[in-house]
């Protein structure tokens, strides 16, 4: 039987208390990652539904599938996009243009990795550029480890500037139901300025000192970047559906379309473009490759979230959580927007992002009214992307582009080291996070 | 029940023509690899304690640039082409001679698959029929001898 609405008293513990601990739990769980996250949050959910937190009903009611939607459209049409050898015929384009000079490359390949990113996630972006700047670096006989450092950071500042770029912005995106232009409106510009700033720095830091022979700057000019195009047919037909997936986030609004949708219908075409005139047999093996390739941790982890949150917040913590914060900050509206900044950029360093953003949106959402309705918390929205985004390039473990890159790192033989990393990236990431407060503070507060 | 002789690896087994030691170097490997035209040596110390094997594909592997050495197509790098390096022979020459003086031990696969005199014949065959290579006989940690595809094909031919 399906109690109507919670019982006072659940194993002895109010629900607000069994929700909460349970929440606790299950966070304390993913920090430790004793168990891969996705388990624990598919448990973590299932005990909220068990413990009858929450009904089935209000369950699959919590999980946003705007976001999945958005996530699982995007996966799929990246995993068909890079197929076809247009991000390594991008980076060896730009090695070109500025001669192969090593300290050229270094800002190249940073506003690169930047620019994809944006349209990409953070992992897929440096799984494509980072093996082409081994090569490249391995050419030119210089360190490879500055480049690698600068496209970790280049990778998860480009991923903030747009809706699509970073998991925290499709979950406030999709949650909070902001658009495409939105976020390009208000966020992309700080963005630039950040990624100058960057590229300053790289090059103060590491690349006015580096040197290449001429003769292997040679090498690295012969490099012939059509040959990385492995598929021309396919790049025309990924290159058009990702060119019209853009255009509908941009008019998302008058055409009264969410991005959900926007992702999936793309993703489809996509997978239908690219099996036409294939028999049945080598569609099924070409479908399921795509399949295979959506990262289904994610998905789950979030579907999980989605659930544990809604526990809590059904249990009625995150309304509490949110006047206490309120009452913290003196219901002061820029100090709980810097508070949000702030806290979400030193936490995000050091913790998985998601779950802290999948948290603080339906918090944040409470404070409407003490803000002047759900129109008024937009800046907190930007204050809560911009620390959460860029927090992530703090330490080695604080996104999971860091890691990745940290891993073909160490495998081909470049040391890559937690303190070493962090030493220089989280006063970095502290600098920026300071050009977002005083864009914030000039713009909306 | 005792297994017939003939069911069991010993039967096909021979002895490799040449064995590395583990101080060799690259180079005498490379060479030896190609004088015997083998798919990859055994690696054994003096004493004759099995060490590794060296594949020729390593020795391919080393005069790429390092981002394309994988030999595993789970590999999050295995859908890099790099069909736009346009090296040279000469390019690929020096990439073997900064490694050629390094001992056979630093390059050879320790955890490539052994089998033991005592193990099924079938075992091999179906390994064989996957993988070219050349399958190592040890027992004890002693290397034996090495069982190859034209081990095998000799025998199903009965010309051996």
């Amino acid at each position: 039987m399906i109690p109507a609405t919670a019982p006072a008293e659940i194993l002895g513990m109010s629900p607000l208390w069994l929700a909460t601990l349970l929440m606790i739990a299950t966070y304390g769980v993913i920090i430790s990652e004793r168990l891969n996250r996705s388990i624990v949050a598919l448990l973590g959910a299932m005990l909220m539904i068990m413990l009858g937190l929450l009904t089935q009903e209000q369950a699959v009611a919590g999980i946003d599938f705007n976001t999945i939607g958005l996530l699982v459209g995007m996966m799929i049409i990246v995993s068909i996009t890079r197929k076809c050898g247009v991000f390594e015929y991008l980076a060896i384009w730009s090695a070109k243009l500025v001669r192969a000079s090593p300290a050229g490359i270094l800002a190249m390949l940073a506003v690169v990795t930047a620019v994809v990113s944006a349209f990409l996630d953070n992992v897929t972006t440096v799984l494509l550029v980072v093996p082409v700047t081994l090569i490249i670096t391995e050419a030119l006989k210089v360190n490879p480890y500055p480049f690698l450092f600068s496209q970790i950071l280049a990778s998860n500042i480009g991923g903030t500037a747009t809706l699509i770029g970073d998991p925290p912005n499709i979950l406030i995106g999709g949650q909070v139901g902001l658009s495409f232009n939105d976020f390009v409106y208000h966020l992309t510009p700080v963005i630039v300025v950040v990624l100058a700033v960057h590229i300053v720095s790289m090059h103060l830091i590491w690349g006015r000192k580096m040197l290449s022979s001429a003769e292997l700057r040679a090498r690295v000019m012969a490099f012939n970047e059509r040959d990385a195009i492995t598929d021309a047919r396919l790049l025309k037909l990924a290159g058009a559906v990702l060119a019209l997936v853009i255009v509908l986030f941009v008019l998302a609004r008058p055409l009264g379309l969410d991005s959900g949708t926007i992702g999936m219908a793309g993703a489809a075409l996509l997978m239908m473009l690219d099996n036409l005139g294939k028999s049945a047999e080598e569609q099924s093996e070409s479908v399921v490759k795509v399949f295979n390739e959506v990262e289904w941790i994610t998905i789950f982890f979030f579907i999980g979230l989605f659930i544990v949150i809604a526990g809590v917040e059904h249990a009625g913590l995150l309304r509490l959580l949110a006047d206490q914060l309120l009452a913290a900050t003196g219901g002061d509206f820029a100090t709980t927007g810097f508070s949000i900044l702030w806290a979400s950029a030193v936490l995000s360093a050091i913790v998985d992002n998601i779950p802290f953003v999948a948290t603080m949106i339906p918090l944040i959402k409470s404070m409407a009214p003490a803000f002047g309705g759900a129109e008024g918390l937009l800046p907190l929205w930007w204050c809560l992307s911009l620390g959460a985004c860029l927090g992530g390039n703090g330490t080695l473990i604080g996104a999971s582009a860091n890691l990745t890159v940290a891993g073909i790192a160490e495998r081909n033989g470049i040391p890559f080291r937690f303190g070493t990393y962090t030493r220089v990236a989280f006063p970095l990431m502290l600098v920026h996070v300071a050009i977002c407060h005083v864009y914030l503070w000039w713009r909306y507060f | 029940m005792k297994s017939d002789p003939d069911s069991l690896c010993r039967s096909i087994m021979s002895i490799p023509p040449a064995v590395l030691k583990p101080d060799d170097s690259l180079r005498l490997a490379l060479e030896t690899m190609v004088s015997h035209r083998v798919p990859a040596l055994p690696i054994a110390e003096r004493d004759g304690r099995y060490v590794g094997m060296l594949p020729r594909s390593r020795l391919v592997a080393l005069a790429m640039p390092r981002a394309l050495r994988r030999e595993d197509a789970q590999h999050p790098l295995a859908h890099i082409q790099g069909g736009f390096i346009q090296d040279t022979l000469q390019t690929l020459q020096e990439r073997i001679d900064a490694v050629a003086e390094d001992p056979v031990r630093l390059h050879c696969d320790p955890e490539a698959p052994v089998v033991g005199p005592e193990d099924p014949l079938m075992e091999v065959i179906r390994y064989l029929h996957r993988e070219r290579t050349v399958l190592p006989v040890v027992d004890g940690g002693r290397l034996l001898g090495v069982v190859t595809v034209w081990d095998v094909l000799a025998r199903l031919g009965r010309l051996k």
